[in-house]
């Protein structure tokens, strides 16, 4: 599905990969196990590389914008993600970058 | 011989949390109204109250936006230990208690575009979670709560915050959570425990009376009356 990547210097492009948000379980270090939601997309990194846009990264720094990316879901609700952690795939026959994402405020 | 009576009471361990736990919803709720009173924002009153829960922050789940109800902190009043203090106490009735309440309060926060930059979620996290640990170990410590407020006074000796420790959540990942930061407040609660005890029937008279007998013995005698 199409996703609208956003990077920090406010470069725009549409990317075609794959999204997933999932319920997971969490060890809050209480001791106690709670649910959770976690979102991720997985995009491949020659489709990034066509483009003029950053690679992905986690931007913890306030006066830098965030490294977003975005999507209309199946619910048709616009949902913005800013980019937490990157795991790139290095086998050349895969390719891909798996983000992982947390809610954003646009 | 068994116990008598039902055993159909609370014990002062739950009375206290529970007591704990109204004390923070009445005053987030009075501290709001103040709040407006003085043309301030209410909201950064607002606490969302729970008692013994494992999972308090499932709002947090749907992601919640800024400055909702939804999106308030949350803390949670749970028992964690109760030790009993043998010198302070008696074998047949009441038994100190120093027991250990969890206050864990929980801020969250959505990283959201700036002007220029961002803020990230883990900072807005962090100063949800700050400004309510704050509210809450004030109104614990107000004055008006020496003994958990007036009701309490005769079961409850002292109240005492012992630490406050962040807590850092993760994922099953064991990856930082970011949108949520939590802090665990720690208060000890000094109070007494009550057993059941045999019931008694009240004495409704005593007469007693030391009398000379014919050869000369003194007696003591002595008459009691049970019941109303």
């Amino acid at each position: 599905m199409p996703i609208t990547c956003t990077d920090e210097l406010g470069v725009t492009a549409v990317v075609n990969g794959l999204v997933n948000e999932t319920a997971l379980l969490i060890d809050p270090d209480t001791g106690a196990s709670v649910a959770g939601n976690q979102a991720s997309v997985v995009l491949s990194r020659a489709s990034l590389a066509e483009t003029e846009l950053t690679f992905p990264r986690a931007i913890a720094d306030l006066t830098t914008n965030a490294w977003v990316v975005a999507w209309t879901g199946a619910d048709a609700a616009a949902k913005t993600f800013k980019v937490i952690e990157v795991t790139p795939d290095d086998n050349p026959a895969i390719d891909l970058l798996t983000l992982k994402l947390e809610a954003y405020e646009p | 011989m068994t116990i008598a009576a039902l055993i159909n009471k609370t014990d002062n361990l739950e009375l206290v949390r529970d007591v704990i736990a109204a004390i923070l919803a009445v005053e987030t709720a009075s501290q709001m109204a103040l709040a407006e009173a003085g043309a301030k924002d209410p909201e950064l009153w607002r606490l969302r109250v729970y008692k013994d829960r494992i999972e308090p922050w499932g709002a947090y789940l749907s992601t919640p936006a800024t400055g909702t109800v939804d999106a308030a902190p949350i803390v949670n009043v749970s028992f964690e230990t109760e030790a009993f203090i043998e010198s302070d106490g008696d074998y047949i009735e009441r038994q100190s208690a120093d027991a250990k309440f969890n206050l864990d309060v929980y801020g969250y926060g959505l990283a959201a575009a700036e002007v220029t930059g961002h803020t990230p979620a883990d900072v807005k996290a962090a100063a949800e979670r700050d400004r309510a640990t704050r509210l809450v170990r004030n109104i614990i410590m107000a004055a008006e709560y020496y003994e958990l407020g007036s009701d309490m006074i005769g079961t409850v000796s002292k109240r005492f915050i012992q630490s406050i420790t962040a807590l850092d959540l993760t994922d099953s990942d064991r990856r930082p959570i970011q949108q949520v930061r939590a802090a665990r407040i720690v208060l000890g609660v000094t109070f007494n425990e009550l057993s059941p005890q045999i019931e008694l029937v009240p004495c409704a008279g005593i007469l007693s009376r030391v009398h000379t007998e014919l050869d000369g013995e003194v007696v003591f005698s002595i008459q009691q009356w049970f019941g109303d």
